[in-house]
């Protein structure tokens, strides 16, 4: 053994020894599922089961009270139509590029149409895509520590893919002393409505040190004003949002709440932003899929709100008879109605090159195309696009800095 | 070597088992494996880079989780690696979420802790070998971890990293150049 490798040896005993047994937490035994996490559930014969019978008939008789604030604000309702869906591929994609700017690319190539370079002391941070191949957002942060602020600019290409327009948001977000900033956006498909995941931010080591509750806020872009926000309770992150036909928006939590029944989990759900109240775990409904226990890195309800979009995790026994476990790393589609798998769009059994992605996930407005990173076997990172079961590399120049990336289309 | 047994460990609301039941049996086994084992995962996943609480907090996910599963799983003997498999999973979820937030608001970090201001976290967040498996790839600091810590053989890391052995031996390979390169001493 060289020396190195004994150093190693010796320091990461060092480290692990900090941890003394008298200072752990116990673990706590897992808890029935009730409340709303179990809303979903279905009974084995596929009927709803009594739970949910009662559920839906406890629904019809608060539908009153529903429809009523929803007069409120039913006006609303009409300016979330998805548009019609694109059967072709997107022109363009657009993803960060090297010093803070955005890179605008065609889909089909990946060669590089324009970059458009933030204003001075800006750097873009997310972008976010209407369904018409011409209207994007970018977010872009300026200043450091509490006085930060996250600032939202629309991007409009012309027909040739050269940026045409670039014009700033009213709202902002400012840092604030919890540090917030914006961990995900998403653009309304008709580019009415800017939807924004606001957190703050987490420590190196992990989610332990958040603090301060997360929120999701509603952005008219007419007006550049925010119209409504949800909150989340301190400890719950938001990411990956994604609208969907119906004035929904799908998005992921990671709850890390130490409550005795609720283990750091990971949930992808769905919000009918035309219903009241302001708690966001109240207000929107979980989507639960695929067998038990397995376990997702990003997914996302498609646009027509009908199928779930998730790099899946499995392990399974080798099936030679090895006796080796077999992280089974797959990108799959789902019925928001059964859970069941509908089909694979990348993945195992075949064609696995790729073996999971640590990257974000991206669907365009037809729900056919994605795009998103992966990473293969020797921990070599790729981003590129998915679409007939078929991954196909695209440029991205900041994979060597580390991922993951946001881009739109 | 990791994975001593502690005397410390208990499982709080776990019950005693009924052994007339074949379900409380098995949740017992699962409580069994984490009580032997709570330490050596905690510390596992304190070496992949999140502190403590966080570590802790992944444990018990995987309890959770084994816990759900554990009448499927068919190969007696994989229960450990399944359990550590889980734990890296939920370790790498966790830097994920990490790199999003970073990335998008380096600015907004909070200034490093003064060294030496205690505790498990702060001295492997802070030594110079962490901070140099920080640098690597997340794959390579695995293996390394799992290969010079938990002294797992080139297969067992293959069950549990769920790659090849010839993947586990690149990575192993790199990952001691890479550290090497990092600590100035290739």
């Amino acid at each position: 053994m060289t020396k190195l490798e004994d150093r190693l040896r010796g320091e990461l005993r060092a480290m692990a020894e900090q941890v003394q047994p008298q200072t752990l937490r116990p673990l706590r035994a897992p808890a029935a599922r009730t409340g709303w996490s179990a809303r979903f559930r279905w009974a084995a014969d596929g009927r709803p089961s009594r739970k949910q019978r009662w559920l839906a008939a406890a629904a019809a008789v608060a539908a009153v009270a529903v429809i009523v604030a929803a007069v409120n604000i039913a006006g609303r309702l009409t300016q979330h139509q998805v548009a019609g869906p694109v059967a072709a591929m997107p022109r363009y994609y657009l993803n960060n590029a090297a010093n803070g700017t955005v890179a605008i690319r065609r889909s089909a190539t990946g060669q590089l149409v324009a970059t458009v370079a933030p204003p001075a002391h800006l750097g873009y941070s997310w972008v976010a895509a209407a369904a018409d191949d011409r209207r994007f957002v970018l977010a872009a942060v300026a200043g450091s520590g509490r006085h930060a602020v996250t600032s939202f600019y629309l991007l409009r290409l012309a027909a040739d893919g050269h940026p045409a327009a670039l014009t700033r948001l009213s709202y902002t977000v400012p840092a604030g002393s919890a540090g917030y900033y914006a961990n995900s956006i998403a653009l309304s498909p008709d580019a009415s409505w800017l939807a924004v995941a606001i957190g703050p931010v987490p420590g190196d080591g992990g989610g332990s040190s958040v603090s301060g509750p997360s929120r999701l806020t509603e952005v008219s872009m007419a007006t550049g004003a925010a119209v409504r926000s949800w909150t989340a309770p301190a400890k719950v992150t938001l990411s990956e949002l994604s609208w969907v036909r119906g004035g929904e928006i799908s998005f992921n939590t990671y709850d890390q709440r130490p409550l005795p029944d609720h283990p750091p989990i990971q949930q992808l759900r769905l919000l009918n932003t035309a219903r009241p109240g302001s708690d966001l775990l109240s207000a929107s409904v979980v989507v639960r899929f695929g067998p038990p226990g397995v376990t997702y890195g990003e997914a996302l309800v498609t646009p027509d709100g009908r199928e779930i979009i998730a790099w899946t995790y499995l392990s399974r026994p080798d099936p030679s008879g090895g006796g080796v476990f077999d992280l089974e790393g797959s990108l799959a589609e789902y019925s928001v109605k059964t859970g069941q798998r509908l089909r694979m769009l990348y993945g195992a059994p075949v064609g696995r090159t790729l073996i999971n992605s640590d990257g974000l996930l991206t669907v365009d407005a037809s729900g056919g195309h994605l795009l998103t990173e992966a990473e293969n076997v020797y921990g070599k990172v790729f981003f590129g696009r998915i679409d007939n079961g078929r991954f196909t590399p695209l440029p991205h120049p900041n994979l060597s800095a580390g991922g993951p990336f946001p881009a739109a289309w | 070597m990791a994975g001593r047994v502690g005397d410390h460990a208990n499982v709080v609301g776990a019950g005693a088992p009924d052994h007339g039941d074949s379900g409380a049996v098995e949740a017992a086994d699962v409580t069994e494996l984490f009580r032997a084992h709570q330490l050596e995962l905690v510390r596992l996943a304190l070496l992949m880079g999140v502190d403590l609480g966080t570590a802790e907090d992944v444990v018990q996910d995987a309890f959770e989780r084994l816990h759900r599963r554990w009448g499927r799983l068919r190969n007696p003997g994989s229960e450990l690696a399944y359990a550590r498999s889980t734990v890296l999973n939920g370790c790498r979820t966790v830097h994920r979420r990490s790199a999003v937030a970073r990335r998008h608001a380096p600015q907004l970090a909070e200034p490093a802790q003064d060294p030496g201001s205690g505790g498990p976290a702060d001295y492997a967040d802070r030594s110079e070998m962490a901070a140099a498996l920080r640098a690597i790839p997340r794959r390579q600091r695995e293996v390394l971890v799992l290969r010079y810590y938990a002294d797992l053989d080139v297969a067992e890391i293959a069950q549990t990293l769920g790659i090849g052995q010839a993947a586990v031996r690149s990575h192993a390979s790199r990952g001691l150049a890479a550290l090497a390169r990092v600590l100035g001493e290739g």
